[in-house]
Order: structure tokens, then sequence, then C-alpha cells
């Protein structure tokens, strides 16, 4: 029996065949039927297509956010770089996740290329440790650049009573090093402190204090990482006790 | 005869036909964005987001609940995928299926590190885990295919869309449009081929397409 052509399989799809003896064809063949499932297939996603023609741009500020990010400067829609920082800060209330690491100018300077890389590579290493898909993805295939690898992150996000506009954030990198970035923090007449929880027992060690905007702190190389996960950044007193002040100004997880 | 069939052979009242205006000479959208892209070209960075950014939102947007974490992956995605820009090879896909699958890999990362958080301050209540708000393969799929359709030449993709957005069968479509039958046969022959081929060498790089079925 001579296989069905494309051409009449698709007519056949429309359910327009040419011969009738096509139909008939498809009902012994099973090769053939596949082949017009396929099409069947694809025709109902044409049909549905139509519900994702015309659809809405992003609004402006998320082009500007990323001209800034990847240092393009030209050719943004409106306004300049420096209006797209404000732009992007503002016009919508903050979240934990709204806040992260913005250059003050947009101007294209290393660190932010290599700050992007790390991000980068820090989403790709969570990505691969999540889902475990990256292995065979032939759009990985370039090496990743020479950085400390970066093997888990946490959005820290406000907790409790503290304000919204606070917010930072962890990457555990290679080497047994927490980087923190924090920022809006509420003044504290002590110190800030970081200590890594482990959230099913709420046992917990101070990693340190913070230092500035950013800061990068030894983790014990012994630490079980895989239970004290919950990154904590509390405001301290000097009040000669080094255990946890209970004031807790940021929290997030590490994946 | 296929159930599915019968979506296009219903028959329908005559409406006034609109021909969108538009260069039928010109062949299938010249597409070296990709390359452009690949190869570092900042205008293409642009173009790409102007061609795609309403399709990687709306991914975003139909798989997440909360409007702004949409945008800030649509904007994740761009800088991730201008970033690693110099791994996509335009000859094994489309630049808008792996465009897709990054969107798609960010939001399954967003999502379970949001879980994770929601667990542990939920302990107690135990709340279940909410589902997907829609198939991610599937938004994929239609977003792909809406793509090459709106890419083919002219006449194919105004017959096409007269079969598959205004439901005609291929009389129809003749009558409508006054070409003879076997003209547009013709054109919705070679317009579908073209799809299916393209279609299924995105299928095969990016995880979607034909060889997949439904789920996130």
């Amino acid at each position: 029996m001579r296989h069905l052509d494309q051409d009449q399989l698709i007519l056949l799809a429309f359910d327009e065949p040419d011969t009738p003896a096509a139909a008939e064809h498809v009902a012994r063949c099973e090769q053939c039927r596949n082949e017009l499932r396929g099409l069947e297939q694809l025709s109902t996603l044409l049909a549905e297509s139509a519900q994702v023609r015309d659809l809405p741009a992003p609004p402006p500020q998320v082009w500007d956010a990323i001209a800034q990010h990847t240092g393009i400067m030209a050719q943004t829609a409106g306004g300049s770089a420096v209006d797209a920082t404000a732009s992007a800060r503002t016009g919508r209330p903050a979240r934990p996740s709204d806040n992260r690491p913005r250059n003050p100018d947009g101007a294209s300077r290393p660190g932010t290329r290599r700050r992007l890389a790390r991000l980068s590579v820090a989403a790709a290493v969570v990505a691969a440790m999540v889902t475990g898909a990256l292995a065979g993805s032939w759009w990985n295939r370039q090496p990743v650049p020479p950085q400390p690898a970066v093997l888990a992150a946490a959005d820290l996000a406000a907790y409790g009573q503290t304000p919204k506009t606070a917010s930072g954030q962890a990457h555990l990198v290679q080497g047994h090093r927490l980087r923190l970035h924090v920022a809006g923090l509420p003044p504290v007449d002590g110190y800030y402190e970081v200590w890594l929880i482990d959230p099913d027992t709420m046992r917990m060690f101070s990693i340190g204090t913070v230092g500035g905007a950013d800061s990068e702190l030894a983790i014990p190389p012994n630490a079980d990482l895989g239970a004290y996960r919950l990154v904590d950044v509390s405001a301290e007193h000097f009040d000669n006790n080094t255990a946890h002040s209970g004031d807790s100004l940021l929290r997030g997880l590490l994946a | 005869m296929s159930a599915t069939a019968t979506v296009w052979a219903t028959p329908r009242k005559a409406t006034p036909l609109v021909i969108r205006q538009r260069d039928d000479t010109a062949e299938v959208v010249a597409d070296d964005l990709g390359a452009r892209f690949a190869g570092g070209d900042e205008s293409a960075l642009r173009e790409t987001y102007d061609r795609h950014g309403a399709a990687v939102l709306h991914l975003a947007s139909r798989l997440l609940r909360n409007r702004a974490d949409a945008e800030d992956i649509t904007q994740a995605v761009f800088v991730s995928a201008w970033t690693s820009r110099a791994s996509y090879d335009p000859g094994r896909g489309g630049l808008l299926g792996w465009l897709l699958t990054i969107t798609r890999r960010r939001v399954i990362d967003m999502v379970r590190v949001q879980q994770r958080a929601d667990r542990v301050e939920d302990a107690i209540a135990q709340q279940p885990e909410p589902p997907p708000v829609a198939s991610a393969e599937h938004v994929i799929d239609q977003l792909v295919v809406a793509d090459e359709l709106a890419r083919l030449p002219g006449d194919q993709r105004m017959m096409l869309e007269l079969a598959f957005y205004d439901d005609l069968t291929h009389q129809q479509i003749a009558d409508r449009t006054g070409v003879a039958l076997g003209t547009v046969k013709s054109h919705i022959r070679r317009g579908m081929a073209t799809i299916k081929r393209r279609w299924e060498v995105d299928g095969e790089t990016s995880g979607s397409g034909p060889a997949h079925t439904a789920g996130v």
C-alpha cells in the first residue's frame, strides 16, 4: 500500500480529501493515521492561536529595566536611562521581589555586567538544581564565565512589622561564602546580624554582621545547608546578649 | 470522519471580507533577526523585544497570578537571553521558541521558591500547592504557531486565517476571495507544510511541539 503524501494528508485534515480512497487508506494505515493526528493537532493550535493575536506590549518600564541591566542605551522608548531608574522603582507598590540591585546611573560599567553574569549563573544553577533539565539543552553549550559559582540564592523579604521598603538578596557562592545585598533597612541603635536558621526546628547560628549594602560572610564548611537554609537579618543591640534578639528584619529561603 | 474536522466545515453566514493591507510580494519575513541577536547586534535586542516581548509577557501572565511578577520575569528573560546570546543557534530553532523556554524555566523557579517560602510560613495551615494557571507547553505552542502564521507570505497567511480564524471551508474561501479553488488549496497546503516543518524543528529543541504531551 502506498502511503499518503503530505498534501493529501493536509486536505484530509481539513476534511476535504481529493479522493475517497485517502480516507479509506488512513482507516487501515497506522503510520498515516499518526501523521494525520499531528496535522490535526497543528490545526487545533492554529485555530486557538486566534487568542494570542494582537497581544498587549509590556509597559515601558520593562524595556527601561532591560536596557539598564544590559547596558544598551540606544533605542529606549522615551526618557533617559536615569529616568528609567526612577520609573522602574516607582509606579507600583514595593514588593520584596521588586528590589533588585540597580545602578544609580545607567551607563554600562564592568560592575553591571559582572553582577549580571553572576545572577545569570545563579539562575542557571538554580534552574539546574530545581528542574534537573538543563543537561543537553543546546543553547547552554557555552562555557560559564570564570566567576565563583553561585550555588543557591534567596530573595529576602521584609519580615513581620518591618516596612516593606526593606529588602535584600543572598547568594551562596562556592567556597562557603554568603554574598549579601540589603537595602531600606530601618535604623537600629546597634547592628544588623545575619543568621542561618533551620526552619523545621528554628535552631540557628550567626554568620556575622552586615557591613554595608553589600557584604560577604563566611559560612562554616561543616554547616548543613540543607537544614539551615533560611537566611535571616536581625536588628541587634549592644546588650551583651549573643542570642537572636527576636527582631527579624528580613527573611528568605535559599533555593 | 474525524471529529475535529467539523471545526472548519461549519457553514457561516456571509460577513464583509476585510483584506488586511500587506505587501504580498514579500517572501517569508526575512529572519536574520536571530543571527543578528546571537551576533550581539544591539539593535536586534530592541527588535526582538518589540516583536516577542508581548508573547513572553503573555506566557508569564498565564502561568503566574501576579502581573508584577510576570513583568519581572519578562525583564529577566530578555536580560538573560541577551547575556547568553552567543549560545543561541538560529539553525537549531526559532528565536521565539527559545525565549519562551527560558520564560517557562524562570517561572518554574519563581513558583518553587515562592512555594517553599509559603510552606515555611503556612506549615500549620497546610495549604495545598496551587496548580499552575495554564499549561506552559500548550501556551508556548499557541504562541509559536501564531508567530509562524503571521510570518507566512501574504497569500498563504490570508488563506489560512480565513480557514482557521473565520472557519471557512476551502470553497467558501474561493467564493469570498474570488480566487480559484485549486489555488486556494495550494496556498493552504504550502502554508500548512511550512508551519508544520518549523513547528517540528522548534519542538525538538524546546521540548514542546508535537512530540510532547501537555504538562508544565
